[in-house]
């Protein structure tokens, strides 16, 4: 079990950094006017909701074999 | 459609250059990633609650955590991916200029191309609108016919298709118009 946690440690780090990549392209690729921005922040309040969410489901089952 | 002054829209702009429109896929294009991800989401939650009892009354151990960790790890990348894929769409644009025709095109995350073409090298446009969806929501092709050893441009699913190969086809009049006007007229005599 203690590796299935390093395991989820590892896959959340990784998916932070792939939410890092999506905010370099849309501040790097953005034109003037244009909502690209905004369909960032809308994206990153969903994926911090879905990230609550995550933590909280995973902390919430039982974790003994 | 309103030009915008001052404001660059690619890295070669001139200062008296002015975009005249910026154009996006078609919505419906864009859309493609997310319905798909939204059709995985739903998968995966079915999955999840099928093989969590299933892996109880088959082995008599208890995987939730297993399963709460694969389902919450899916469930995070599923929206990362689904975002990502629809940003490669969404950032491939194509701008026209008073001088230039510019097409960016993102087919990955780390694979982007900017074409410009000068608006002299344009020898001919065309449109097409081809198949049953394709009609009936309004998007297709332009086929941009270049002169010389210029590579041909192909814009592939933008909406309405007339309508940019008519604006295109202004602007390039336009540009005659301003800048060659000697050799607009020649070409209109002829």
């Amino acid at each position: 079990m203690t590796y299935l946690l390093i395991f989820y440690v590892i896959a959340l780090a990784v998916w932070f950094i792939g939410i890092l990549i999506a905010f370099y392209h849309c501040n790097k690729y953005k034109l003037p006017g244009d909502k690209t921005m905004l369909a960032f922040w809308s994206f990153f309040v969903f994926a911090g909701a879905a990230f609550f969410w995550s933590v909280t489901f995973v902390s919430s089952v039982n974790w003994s074999l | 459609m309103k030009p915008y002054l001052h404001r660059k829209y690619f890295e070669s702009q001139e200062e008296d250059e002015v975009v005249i429109f910026t154009l996006r896929k078609h919505p419906l294009i864009l859309s493609v990633p997310l319905i798909f991800t939204f059709c995985l989401f739903l998968l995966s939650a079915v999955l999840y609650f099928l093989m969590k009892n299933s892996a109880l009354e088959l082995f008599n151990i208890n995987l939730e955590a297993f399963f709460a960790v694969a389902l919450s790890i899916a469930m995070l990348y599923l929206i990362l991916i689904g975002f990502i894929s629809w940003l490669i769409r969404y950032l491939n644009i194509i701008i026209l200029t008073n001088k230039h025709l510019v097409e960016i095109e993102q087919s990955s995350i780390f694979n982007r191309k900017i074409s410009i073409l000068a608006l002299d090298h344009i020898e001919d446009v065309t449109s097409e609108t081809k198949g049953f969806i394709r009609t009936i929501f309004d998007f297709g092709n332009i086929h941009i016919q270049t002169a010389g050893e210029v590579k041909n441009f192909e814009l592939r699913n933008y909406k309405d298709p007339e309508g940019i190969e008519k604006k295109i086809m202004e602007a390039k009049e336009e540009h005659e118009r301003s800048y060659h006007p000697a050799h607009h007229l020649n070409s209109k005599m002829g």
